[in-house]
């Protein structure tokens, strides 16, 4: 009964879900995912850290929403902003990031252009970052994988934002200012 | 050994894993504590056997120094008659004057009354410098030397009594030697031997439980050469039958001093010791071994054994039955839990698991049914979203029958049209004929131009026709793409929640693995929709630039026909003026004839056109038959899931904003 169930884990931890930022393809793995919303209004929140987009009502918590684009520096060098396919804008998903030393387990929105789909990457399948990622610093990457002969990015969500800026976030949603 | 201990260990280890949580907590328990009272027992069988032989061992040593004292009392006594001897002022004289049948005749009476009441077997008068005067016990042995003997020698040199155990000729007795005086001249002294022997052991045992055997080494030997001699027995209390190990005899001899030896003999456990026995100047002469039977520290020892024993299975009962009750109350919710997750991965979703309790074991119970009641919310919103897009291909395939309809119309109007246009060329062409005959010319042209003329004017109307029915055509086209865009929506709609599903099914694990699929199902099914829709929308775009084209052409017809309209106008009314001439008059029938063909080649085209959107419309029709065949196997695979009625009044209204 164990092994079953280590085998359906271990199944779950290979599963990621593929979204893209521009033309570019990104994974995050799907144990982190709490769920993916369409886009809302955002409330913008006066002193907050400028990584954040703002912050939205999602199922009576607030969660903070980080814009991807911004945070991968995506959004300066690339081309000119394609318009995004989908008339009604893009999709949230929001992440569950695990505790820290320095907060407390938290959700954080990643605001991205679409969501492709969920796939399955071996371990041995996503191969170390290439040392001059043109685009994303390697920080945040868990390594690159092909799916489908395209090339997918795996993010490390728990990368994606730094241990200060999560401790940040935590503060300042603590003091209670929403 | 190794292999043999693997195995035992491996199916012991394999059975123990097939054990439910709550035998194995049982096991584990009751295997610790088995240990812990093992080890315990152990010890205090070691601990109380140290206790008890240092105990016993203490009893034998006082019983050894008890012997001993009593071989000194017995000298005491060996002493005091001697002294008691010297005493007496007669003998005293007939010492001193050597008078042997004297002092025989003096002494004898008196040794032969003592030797009867105490056994004392030897008596004897020396003189210096170390010889036997008289002996009673032997009254004719006399004046042999005996310098070998320790206390005569030293009672003639020091002039003092003395006496201790001592080897005499016949063997060891217990000797008591004191000086006699005849005023100030010192004559020589008298000395009595006790027995040491059979008697005097068992004089000591008395009725205790003690049994005695003394064994002295060969009289020749001296203490060197007794390496690997045996000692000889001597005398023994009756009872003694007791063999020791000869080591222990050398370990006396090596260290001196007393050893204690436990051993069975006929089945009864016995304590010995062996002590060194000296003699009179200090030397080693035999030992002496004391024994007694071990049946009190045995019973002790195993009665300690018992209690342990019983201790240690009241406290495995105790504490089995309190770990066996505590581990079920336990797992029983856990059981329960399994027995949802199981149901909920055979697609029941209207489990709900009670919150007994406040521990990990509540948690779990808590999120498990968090995640159900997600799932099942999931479902829902996929089962109405589905519904809606059945609902809507089923409206759209109803729009695509009126199209087909209205098309069918059109292309019966366009076939009149055609024969219409046939006709009139037909009809022009006769009229050119009709030229080179100029007799009956006149008369003729103006009836054909004017029968030109009424065919012009009923291919106006049914251009007209043809386009009144384009224009209800493209207010349809229109229709579709709203319904298109809707349809557009939904699939989206239910790609997200599929997205969702997928998520919450990897979440829940094991228990998801089954919604893992289904979600999975829908998502295609999404995608597909949304490609059919695509298609769709390509197609009545297609119809939509197909009628346009109708459109334009028919204007173009329009226009030919009332060119041709206008110039069978006017022939007619040239025919009739007669007076114009028949070169004006062909060249008007030429472009006539020039403007029917044209007329003709356009309502052509307008047919050619409609038969390419007929093709577009089944396209559409078949593709929107698929849509609703989707949307019904999306119905039938949610079917397989038990959703509990009542919340769904709340999935329709998170379905708002649809």
């Amino acid at each position: 009964m164990t092994a079953v169930a280590g085998l359906y884990e271990a199944r779950a931890k290979e599963q990621y879900v593929v979204f893209t930022l521009r033309s570019t393809r990104f994974a995050v793995p799907i144990l982190q995912v709490l769920r993916i919303i369409r886009q809302l209004p955002m409330t913008q929140v006066p002193r907050a850290p400028d990584f954040l987009e703002g912050v939205i009502n999602d199922q009576g918590q607030v969660v903070p929403v980080v814009d991807l684009r911004k945070r991968l520096g995506l959004h300066e060098p690339g081309p000119p902003a394609a318009p995004s396919t989908s008339e009604d804008g893009g999709r949230i998903l929001i992440l569950e990031l695990p505790p820290t030393s320095a907060a407390g387990e938290q959700r954080v929105g990643l605001l991205v252009d679409a969501v492709i789909g969920i796939v399955r990457i071996a371990d041995s399948d996503i191969q170390p970052p290439p040392p001059m990622v043109a685009q994303v610093n390697g920080v945040y990457l868990t390594g690159v994988a092909q799916q489908d002969e395209a090339l997918v990015m795996v993010l490390n969500p728990e990368r994606v934002l730094t241990v200060d800026e999560v401790a940040q976030v935590s503060r300042w949603y603590g003091r209670g200012d929403v | 050994m190794m292999r043999s201990f693997r195995s035992i260990y491996r199916p012991a280890c394999t059975v123990f894993k097939r054990l439910s949580v709550v035998y194995r907590v049982l096991l584990t328990n009751l295997l610790g504590i088995a240990l812990i009272t093992a080890a315990l027992i152990i010890t205090s069988t070691l601990q109380t056997r140290a206790v008890l032989t240092e105990k016993e061992d203490q009893r034998f040593l006082d019983r050894y120094v008890g012997f001993l004292t009593a071989i000194d009392e017995e000298r005491d006594t060996a002493v005091a008659l001697a002294m008691v001897t010297a005493q007496r002022s007669d003998v005293q004289a007939a010492l001193a004057e050597r008078d042997r049948p004297e002092l025989t005749r003096l002494t004898l009476p008196t040794w032969l009354a003592l030797d009867k009441r105490f056994s004392v077997p030897e008596c004897y008068l020396t003189v210096t410098p170390g010889s036997v005067f008289l002996r009673l016990h032997a009254l004719d042995r006399y004046s042999d030397d005996v310098s070998g003997r320790a206390t005569i020698i030293d009672a003639l040199a020091m002039r003092e009594p003395v006496g201790g155990l001592e080897m005499g000729d016949d063997g060891p007795g217990i000797h008591g030697v004191a000086p006699i005086w005849r005023g100030p001249e010192f004559v020589g002294a008298v000395g009595y031997m006790m027995a040491f022997d059979g008697e005097f052991l068992d004089q000591y045992a008395g009725d205790t439980d003690l049994a005695l055997r003394v064994l002295l080494y060969p009289t020749q030997l001296v203490s060197s050469e007794r390496d690997g001699v045996d000692l000889l027995p001597h005398a023994a209390t009756s009872d003694f039958e007791l063999r020791i190990p000869a080591d222990v005899y050398a370990a006396v001899r090596a260290h001196g001093e007393h050893q204690v030896v436990r051993l069975r003999h006929g089945g009864d456990y016995y304590g010995v010791l062996v002590g060194p026995l000296y003699d009179y100047s200090g030397h080693l002469i035999g030992v002496v071994e004391i024994a007694a039977p071990r049946t009190q520290a045995v019973a002790q020892l195993r009665r300690g054994r018992w209690i342990g024993l019983v201790a240690g299975l009241v406290t495995m009962g105790l504490v089995g039955t309190l770990s066996y009750v505590t581990t079920r109350r336990m797992v029983a919710p856990l059981a329960s839990i399994s027995e949802a997750a199981r149901r909920t991965a055979e697609g029941d979703f209207a489990t709900m698991i009670p919150v007994t309790s406040q521990n990990e074991v509540g948690v779990l119970a808590e999120a498990f049914n968090h995640m159900v009641s997600d799932l099942r919310q999931l479902l829902r919103q996929i089962a109405d979203t589905s519904r809606q897009v059945l609902g809507s291909g089923e409206q759209l395939a109803a729009e695509m029958d009126q199209i087909t309809s209205s098309i069918e119309q059109i292309s019966v109007t366009v076939n009149e049209m055609a024969q219409g246009a046939g006709t009139q060329a037909r009809r022009v062409e006769e009229a050119s004929y009709a030229m080179s005959t100029l007799a009956e010319a006149t008369s003729h042209i103006r009836s054909n131009a004017q029968r030109t003329g009424e065919a012009s004017v009923h291919a106006i109307q049914v251009v007209e026709d043809v386009a009144r029915v384009v224009e209800v055509l493209d207010r349809k086209a229109v229709r579709i793409e709203q319904i298109v865009i809707n349809v557009e929506k939904i699939a989206d709609q239910t790609n997200l929640l599929a997205l969702n599903a997928s998520i919450e099914a990897a979440r829940a694990g094991e228990a998801g693995a089954g919604f893992s699929v289904v979600a999975q199902e829908v998502r295609r099914l999404a995608e597909t929709s949304t490609r059919l829709v695509a298609e769709i929308a390509e197609l009545s775009q297609e119809i939509g630039d197909a009628l346009d084209e109708v459109l334009e052409k028919l204007e173009e017809t329009q226009t030919a026909v009332g060119q041709t309209a206008g110039m069978a106008q006017e022939t007619a009314a040239a025919a009739g003026e007669q007076h114009v001439s028949s070169d004006a008059m062909v060249g008007a029938m030429n472009e006539i004839a020039a403007v029917a063909e044209e007329n003709a080649v356009s309502t052509e085209q307008v047919a050619v056109t409609v038969e390419q959107q007929a093709t577009s419309v089944e396209r559409i029709t078949a593709a929107s038959q698929i849509l609703a065949r989707l949307a019904g196997q999306l119905q039938s695979t949610l079917v397989q899931f038990q959703v509990q009625p009542d919340d769904a009044d709340s999935a329709d209204t998170s379905l708002g904003e649809k």
